[in-house]
């Protein structure tokens, strides 16, 4: 008896010493992660004076028209010494291209993940049906396609684009986006979940193949379907080297491809780009958030 | 369920708002953009011709004036002319008062100074023999001073000369007295004795002692062996033999002691002998040394009397130098400036002015410089006369590039010229401008008919026109480090609007003039060239043009 709670007692310390510590540990790591939106979020209401005290020489320009990246003089406040919306004022009211970028952004983004998430419901259906060599060697296809980073691919779209004459167009973004396939291959996972038995049990009830996949598949791949969407809509919102190769027009560009050109003269305006380029994710994380972590534990639909 | 139902809803409304936001900024950000963008008046670029006149204000100058001057400072009594007054060679144009000018009263007072100078180095001590050969014109001569003063150098040299051999036959001496002092003491530290060959002496004595002592005792040993009947042989006869021995050491012992003894008397003899020598040295040099004091003490009162001499013959080198010669130099120095005066004042006397003066040259007065009751300066013109036939000029400062426009013998018309419209005016020469000869260039025009000195005129001249294809106001010429340039406004259609931007091209001017300008670059001829701005613009910059 005395045995037993004695090393009840010692399971219970061993326990909560891990838990403490998993907590540091990701206080941590929240810490370290957090640290550079709250820094980004904090500056933005910085005057552009007190931003350039404080970071100086950044970037500094060498002779021979490159830059430098050098730190010097950097002091990261967190605490804006006068709060003000000045920048946010310069942003929002007296810089249409960066409106218009943004727009461009959604201009972008919108239809690739709609249509993405069309295809790639369709595509897993097929590939969860339908069974046989061919199926495996394209679906064998898709995931060495998945696994390609997108540099090694691009080449073959730039050209491809100039074939078809979509270059300096949205459809050459677009196109590659909507027929994506690593949307396909997380759809096929989960779709592969369903329960065959409730398909056949829907074809034993008369339901046609459009009926099964509109009235069973898609409602149970919800999950799926929000998590997939979102991190589609993360992938292309912050996409830069697409738009950057495939789109010559600065005009056309979308707003990430700005973030990634900053200046030290835009240090300021860019804090406050950032801001306000964040609330879109933030809003399709937030609406979505339930569907992600039920996408991520699915349970099963059949009972008994 | 419910609470997430209400969360989704809650970002979904937020997304909505944030998204109108973003679409009402949108939609109203040209209008406000428009608002902060300087608004810019354009012009078309044109073709046509450029008359590329010089334009440019001078004043009247006198093409070849005379200056009448009094050269001395005389009162003025009247003036008689005034400016605009024609007058003929020799009239009348001032009177003057009727007293010495102001340059003879001060000669006239030097004159004195140097008198009253004079006089005063005269009763100053000066050798009246020398005043008067002064006054009789029989001064000295600069070569008599020289021989003078050689002389007087040459005596003080020689004494002291003198001096220094004496001083150094005495230094001499003194060193050869010390010399037979340490001689002296050398000597008497000489010392002699027979030290050496006394111990000799006293160690074979003590030899002979204790070689005796050894021999009574070998002796007192054989006796002993002798008397001893139980005695060996052998013991006897080792007996006998150290018996003999000890004797012989004796006997050795004694020749020795003789042998130091004589040493010894010798060693003392040799010694007497050697101080006596030593004695007779010392006292030798002692009477050298006597000998040479004496010379020393004769020398020294030679040297005393040469000392006296130099420094006799030095006080008059001196004061004839410093003294004796500058008075006499300066006597006959003030003399010459006194005559050298008196020219002076009969030089003045004689051109002293009358009470009148006239016009040297026929002509017209077109400066008068002084007035009545004023003294005249000699260095400034009491009036000027511009001489009849002699014409007028301007100047006008232009560009060295606008000269090459233009050439002698060019005839210029009168801008705004509603007087003299019997004027004329041509181009009589081009120089460099003495005000910045780097860059600009002087035009003269010479100007004939009714004009007057001092008149303000504008001239415009050049009369080559071309024809060029792109003229540009010359407010759209623009100017940097790179060269010349224009700005031009591009417009860029978007569905969201029509945006114009001011590009920057690069242009060569051709030629110009006050309001239009050729050039010649990178333009078609049909671009909207921008000529003035609410606000500084910069190539690249979003412009807006004019509703």
């Amino acid at each position: 008896m005395r045995k037993t709670n004695h090393s009840a007692k010692r399971k219970n310390i061993f326990r909560i010493s891990g838990l403490t510590l998993a907590t540091i540990i990701a206080i941590f790591a929240a810490v370290i992660f957090l640290t550079p939106i709250v820094l980004t979020i904090t500056n933005s209401f910085m005057t552009q004076s007190e931003i350039s005290a404080n970071y100086g020489s950044v970037f500094e320009n060498t002779g021979d028209g490159g830059k430098v990246y050098i730190s010097e003089k950097v002091n990261l406040k967190f605490i804006p010494d006068k709060v003000t919306l000045q920048q946010y004022f310069t942003v929002l009211l007296k810089s249409p291209e960066y409106l218009i970028k943004f727009w461009n952004s959604v201009f972008l983004v919108g239809p690739i993940v709609i249509f993405q998430i069309v295809v790639a419901t369709l595509a897993s259906y097929g590939f969860m049906r339908y069974r046989g060599r061919l199926r495996e060697i394209i679906f064998f296809a898709y995931i060495i396609l998945m696994l390609m980073p997108y540099q090694v691919t691009l080449v073959p779209n730039y050209l491809v684009s100039g074939w078809l004459d979509i270059l300096d167009t949205y459809w050459a973004i677009l196109l590659p986006g909507i027929f994506s396939p690593f949307a396909v291959y997380l759809m096929t996972k989960f779709m592969r979940r369903i329960p065959t038995a409730m398909i056949e049990a829907a074809q034993m009830d008369g339901a046609r193949e459009w009926q099964i996949f509109t009235k069973i598949c898609v409602p149970l791949c919800k999950g799926a379907i929000c998590s997939v969407a979102i991190l589609i809509f993360i992938d292309y919102w912050n996409m830069v080297e697409q738009p950057l190769i495939l789109l010559s027009d600065p005009e056309m560009h979308p707003l990430s491809v700005f973030l990634s050109k900053i200046n030290a003269s835009e240090i300021g305006l860019a804090f406050a780009v950032a801001s306000v380029y964040m609330i879109p994710s933030l809003f399709v994380f937030l609406y979505g958030e339930e569907y992600l972590v039920e996408g991520i534990t699915y349970q099963g639909g059949i009972k008994g | 369920m419910e609470e997430n139902r209400k969360k989704r809803d809650w970002v979904k409304n937020a997304a909505i708002v944030f998204l109108t936001v973003m679409l009402l900024l949108t939609f109203f950000s040209n209008t406000i953009m428009n608002h902060s963008l300087p608004e810019v008046a354009t012009e078309y670029i044109t073709s046509g011709t450029i008359v590329s006149k010089i334009r440019g204000t001078g004043v009247v100058e006198s093409g070849d004036p005379y200056n009448v001057q009094v050269m001395e400072a005389r009162k003025v009594a009247g003036i008689v002319a005034q400016v605009g007054d024609e007058v003929e060679k020799d009239d009348i144009l001032l009177y003057l008062e009727d007293e010495e000018s102001e340059e003879l009263k001060a000669a006239l007072d030097k004159l004195e100074a140097l008198q009253d100078e004079y006089d005063a180095m005269v009763v100053s001590g000066l050798d009246i023999s020398l005043v008067n050969r002064v006054e009789g014109g029989n001064a000295p001569s600069i070569e008599e001073y020289k021989q003078r003063v050689d002389t007087a150098k040459k005596e003080m040299d020689d004494a002291l000369l003198k001096v220094d051999q004496l001083e150094d036959y005495l230094a001499d001496t003194e060193d050869w007295i010390d010399a037979l002092n340490l001689q002296i003491s050398l000597e008497e530290a000489k010392s002699f004795h027979a030290d050496v060959e006394e111990s000799a002496l006293n160690v074979a004595k003590s030899n002979l002692d204790n070689a005796k002592i050894a021999k009574q005792q070998a002796q007192n040993n054989y006796d002993a062996l002798m008397a001893d009947p139980n005695a060996t042989p052998e013991a006897k006869n080792q007996a006998q033999q150290q018996l003999v021995a000890a004797s012989t050491a004796v006997t050795d012992c004694e020749a020795e002691v003789n042998r130091c003894q004589q040493a010894y008397n010798d060693a003392v003899i040799n010694a007497e002998t050697q101080k006596s020598e030593v004695a007779a040295t010392i006292q030798n040099l002692k009477n050298q040394v006597a000998h040479n004091q004496v010379r020393v003490r004769d020398i020294g009162n030679d040297l005393a009397e040469h000392q006296e001499d130099y420094e006799r013959k030095q006080k008059v080198y001196n004061d004839l130098v410093n003294t004796s010669i500058p008075a006499e130099m300066n006597l006959v120095k003030k003399l010459e400036d006194i005559a050298e005066q008196k020219e002076e004042v009969a030089k003045l006397r004689d051109k002293s002015e009358g009470a009148t003066i006239t016009a040297p040259v026929a002509g017209k007065i077109i400066s008068v410089n002084v007035v009545s009751g004023e003294t005249t300066n000699p260095a400034m013109p009491v009036f000027v006369i511009q001489p009849e036939g002699k014409g007028y000029t301007v100047s006008i400062s232009v560009t060295k590039e606008q000269a090459t426009r233009v050439s002698v013998g060019d005839p210029a018309d009168l801008v705004n010229a509603w007087w003299g419209s019997e004027m004329e005016a041509v181009v009589q020469s081009i120089r460099p401008d003495p005000n910045n000869p780097s860059k600009n260039k002087l035009i003269i025009f010479k100007i004939t008919g009714e004009v007057t000195a001092g008149q303000s005129l504008t001239l415009s001249v050049g009369q080559k026109s071309a024809e060029y294809s792109t003229i540009v106001p010359n407010s759209a010429i623009r100017e940097d480090n790179n060269g010349k340039f224009i700005l031009i406004v591009e417009q860029k259609s978007s569905p969201l609007g029509n945006r114009f931007v001011a590009t920057r091209v690069d242009v060569e001017v051709l030629a110009s003039d006050d309001t239009k300008t050729a050039i010649q670059g990178g333009v078609y001829g049909y671009e909207n060239v921008i000529t003035t701005a609410t606000q500084p613009i910069e190539a690249g910059q979003l412009i807006r043009l004019p509703d």
